[in-house]
Formats: C-alpha cells, structure tokens, sequence
C-alpha cells in the first residue's frame, strides 16, 4: 500500500520540533551557522539537515504575513533524481518513498541538479548525495518497526500526519475545499497530481508558486532529453560538418599521403 | 557569487572541455582526411594521440569530481539508459577503447609488417566507429547540462549545440596548435622527440602538411561563425522564454558579473578577434613566418575560449 506523509501548513506554528527530531533519529550534527536575517536556520538543506522549516514573510490583501513551509524530499513518483542518476543508486521502496542506497551511491551529485525542489545535497566528508528517507534509511528505518517518521511522531500540533496516501490525499482534499469555503480561494492541496504524485504533500491556503514558490509544473529533469540529443547530434551532423567538406574537398592543393580511399 | 561552493565547479568545467575537444578534434581529423580523399593521415593520428590524453584528463577530472572516488566502478556495472552520465560513462570509455586500440594497431603495423594490411582495414572501421563516438561524446557534454531542471541549462534545447559546435570550434583549434608544435619541433630537429614519433606516425615523416593547416584555418573561421550564429540563438531563446530564473541567470551572463569575461573573454578575444585574424589572411599560407604566429596565438584564444564557455554557462546557471 502506497504511504504518504500531509503537511497541512495551517496547523503549523513553525514549532521546528520536526527539525530536530530528524537530526535526532538520524544522529545528525548541528551545523554551525550565522544570522541571515530570518528566524530560518540553517540557512539550506544539507547532508547534516534533512528537514528544515521555511518561514516566509509576505503581504497578503495589505496585511503582513508570515508563513511555514516544511522544506524536505517530496518523495515524488516520477522521482527525478532516480532517473539521472547513474548507478542506479537511487530507488524507491514499496511504500513509494525515495531512498538513496549510501553503500552504492558514488557522489556525482547528478540528483542535486536534477531535483525540481533542490532536495538531495552531497555531503562532503561522506562523499555521498543525502537526503530524507521518511525514516527508511538502514538501521534507522521506522517504518518497519512499525512506527511513523520522526518527523510526524514528534509534531505537537498535527500538522504532519502519516498513512495511507489515498486516504491522506481525501483528507488533503477536504482541508482545502474547507479553506476556500473560509477565504482562501488559492487554498490547494500541492503534490495530489505533480510528478506522478508526490509522497509527501502540502495544504497550502495560497498559490504554490506566486507564494511559497514551488514550482507549478515540475517536470522530470529527462523529459525532453530527445529533443536535447537531437540538438547536439544535428548541430554535429549538418553545421560542423560542411564546413569540412567545403574547405576539405579540393584534395589537389593538399601534397602527401597515399591518395586511397578510407585509408585512416 | 560562491564559485567554489558551487556542485559543478571547475573539474566539471576542465572535464567537459577536454573530453568535447578530444571529440571535436577526432571528427574534424576524420572529416578532413575524408574529404581530402585520405591524404591526411598523418593529421588523423595526430587527432587521435591527443585526443587520448585530453579524454584521459577529462576521465580523470570525471573521478576527481566524485565524492567518492573508489566506487567509480559502479558506473561500470550498471547501465542507465536514462541518465545521461550514465551513457556519457560509456560513450567515454568507448571513445577511448577505440581510439586506444586504434594507437595499438599503429604501433603494431609500425613493428609486424606483415600485419599492416589488417591493421589499416582494422583502423578504418573503427575511425567509422570513433566517428560516430565523438559526435555522442561532444553532444553528451552538453546534454548532461541541459537535461536538468535548472531553467537556465534546461529551458532551451539548445545548449547541446551550443556545446558541441563549442567542441568543434575548440577541437579544430586544438588541431591548429598541436600541429604548429609539431612542425616547429620538426624543424628545429629536437632529435630526443625522433624515435618516439617515428613509432607513432608513418615512416613518411611526422609532418603535417602546411596546405592542411592553412585548410583547418579555414574551416575554423567557418566554425566560428557557426557558434556565433549558435549562441546568438541560445541567447534570444533564454530571453524569450518567460522564465524568470533563466532571465537571471542571462542577466548574471551578459549584464551583471559575469559579463567582462563573456563580452570580452569569450566573445571578443575567444572568437571575434581569430575570426577577424584569420579571415583577414584567408587566401594566404597559415603555417609559415608571421602568420604561423598569428594562426597559433588566434587557435589558442580559440582553445581557451572553448574552456570560457563551459566555465561561463555552469556557473551562471548555479549562481
């Protein structure tokens, strides 16, 4: 059965207890950081920071706003990072969450261009692309000792919860029908559809890119790759090429050499 | 702007112009001999030498860029037909593998006479195969860029073309240089170089013909203005597409930071100013006196510039 995590962002109070209950389950270090100017820390994900909250200040209808973002792998269905990467290194488990495998992964950051959200970051003393498991990761893996991903277990408010995906994308849907009844008519449920469907999805109560700047299409990093072939193969074939044959082909003024044919 | 924080720094910069270049080089070499009915031979092996160290430092850079470099042998047991690193692993190490027993058949038709005729039939098969190889290694470097889902790499299908008429550009310039070298070291009879060439090139001598150098010149003024007409068309369709990270990222390239080095490093000396040069002198002997001077300095800038590009293009697409 197909497992999801919802982020519903109007029950979060940007607590950040998620923050550290991944860094604790994980094991992972604080990282030293310094003041940029927001309560946001740190600053970026990394291979030490699997999840982090984003706090966005915005004007909404004339009134400041300040809102919360959890920042972290969407475990998309078409996972991009999966596809580019070229080990195979990058697979997704039978819940449908995406998971690095670090005995196999060669750090090529490939995945880290590739991600529509700029989730997977290399960990330089490791050497590795890293980036949230949903707990799955070997010997840390909740999941199959039955319990929920740290994240959601430690959330004081409810606004992370964890099942069933089709059960989690009713609930999704029912919370954002109820914000647009209460003045949110952006109100939308981001990750129902995108990429296959993401396996961690948000209820926003405003537009996904004019406010919280997700993307409103992502797209699997290959998806023209043909087109891309094509570009480079036919600029090789046809626009290089006749350049040659118009210098090249008055063989008589060029001395040496056998003279046959295909003799290189 | 943190250049040295950046993914894909200059490894990544160094690999991807090496390996092009080494491509670029192997299918100007190819066609040049060719068309000129197979007279060039001497400019093919030379193409093919060089093209091996310049693979073997991409190959090398490619490793170094790892984060862990002791398992770079997972690239070889397994094949991703979707990624794009994955095939350009391979296309590499094909190019390579070619044009390394292409080397051996050489040196081993130098030593058995009698082998001659196969290695020479053998060696012509498999330029049709590094043919084929170095037009996939050039359009791989690019490709590998574009099939990102950074808009200012990814929103136009036009950077491989960009890279690979780069590598053209870069590969027949290379040719230029390495071929200048060689023809001064023959004349200045540096005679430690004698037995170690004489292995590699035919007994006729390691020249490279001065008509095939002033030709080369000529084709680079043409390639030139390909790539000019190539990135003019990449910029119109970055500005044109809508996408406000591409914009940036063209901003960064042409107005903000970035801009002396595009506008005079690679636009002006990389490629106006030895297209200027050499079209000047068009009708006249590249290889010889003050022009061999000038066609070595404006292959050069060539050279560079093709370096300039990559660099340029990566890092304003993560800034």
């Amino acid at each position: 059965m197909s497992k999801a995590i919802l982020f519903d962002l109007t029950k979060c109070t940007a607590c950040r207890g998620c923050q550290v209950a991944c860094k604790q389950w994980n094991e992972h270090a604080a990282e030293e950081t310094s003041n940029w100017g927001s309560y946001e820390n740190p600053k970026e994900l990394s291979g030490e920071t699997w999840l982090k909250m984003r706090f966005i200040e915005t004007e909404r209808n004339g009134k400041f706003d300040w809102l919360f973002l959890r920042r972290a792998c969407l475990h998309c269905e078409e996972a991009s990072c999966a596809v580019v990467c070229p080990v195979g290194a990058i697979f997704k488990t039978e819940d449908g969450f995406v998971h690095i495998d670090q005995e196999w992964c060669i750090g090529c950051g490939t995945c880290t261009q590739a991600c529509p959200f700029h989730v997977p970051h290399i960990d330089h003393h490791a050497g590795l692309a890293m980036k949230c498991s949903a707990c799955t990761s070997v010997g840390y893996n909740r999941l199959d000792a039955g319990l929920k991903p740290a994240c959601v277990s430690t959330c004081p408010t409810g606004a992370l919860t964890f099942g069933d995906r089709d059960e989690l994308v009713a609930a999704g849907q029912a919370q954002v029908e109820n914000l647009k009844a209460k003045g949110y008519p952006n109100a939308y449920l981001y990750g129902e559809n995108e990429l296959g469907g993401l396996h961690v999805m948000y209820v926003l109560d405003d537009s996904p890119s004019a406010v919280y700047g997700l993307p409103d299409n992502p797209k699997v990093a290959t998806a023209d790759v043909v087109g891309k072939w094509l570009s480079g193969l036919v600029t090789a074939g046809v626009l290089t090429a006749l350049p040659f044959w118009l210098v090249f082909k008055r063989k008589q003024e060029l001395a040496g050499g056998s003279g046959k044919k295909g003799g290189a | 702007m943190n250049i040295g924080g950046m993914e894909w720094g200059v490894t990544l910069w160094i690999d991807l112009w090496a390996a092009g270049m080494a491509g670029g080089a192997f299918l100007t070499a190819f066609l040049a001999d060719k068309f000129s009915g197979g007279r060039l031979k001497n400019l093919f092996k030379l193409a093919v030498y060089t093209g091996i160290i310049l693979a073997l430092i991409g190959v090398a850079l490619l490793l170094s860029h790892l984060g862990n470099i002791l398992w770079f042998w997972h690239m070889f047991v397994t094949v991703q037909p979707e990624s794009v690193l994955s095939l350009g692993g391979w296309i590499l190490s094909g190019w390579l593998t070619v044009a390394g027993v292409m080397l051996v058949l050489w040196i081993i038709s130098h030593y058995a006479r009698g082998l001659k005729n196969f290695a020479d039939k053998a060696t012509g098969i498999l330029s049709w195969v590094g043919f084929v190889l170095s037009i996939l290694l050039m359009s791989y470097t690019g490709v590998l860029i574009s099939a990102t889902t950074e808009p200012f790499w990814s929103v136009t299908p036009l950077l491989p073309a960009v890279f690979v008429v780069s590598a053209v550009s870069s590969g027949v310039a290379w040719l230029i240089v390495v071929s200048l070298v060689v023809n001064w070291l023959n004349r200045t009879g540096v005679r430690a170089w004698d037995w170690f060439i004489e292995q590699f090139f035919d007994a006729s001598g390691w020249q490279i013909d001065s008509a095939a150098i002033s030709k080369l010149a000529k084709s680079l003024v043409v390639v030139i203005l390909v790539e000019l007409v190539v990135l003019a068309a990449f910029i119109f369709w970055l500005s044109a597409s809508g996408s406000a990270a591409a914009t940036e990222g063209l901003q960064l390239l042409t107005g903000g930071e970035l801009s002396l080095w595009f506008w005079v490093g690679l636009i002006a000396a990389g490629l106006i100013a030895p297209l200027i040069l050499l079209a000047m002198n068009w009708k006249r002997d590249f290889s010889t006196g003050i022009l061999a001077t000038i066609t070595f300095s404006s292959a050069g800038l060539v050279v560079l510039g093709g370096l300039l590009v990559r660099a340029l293009l990566l890092i304003a697409g993560q800034a």
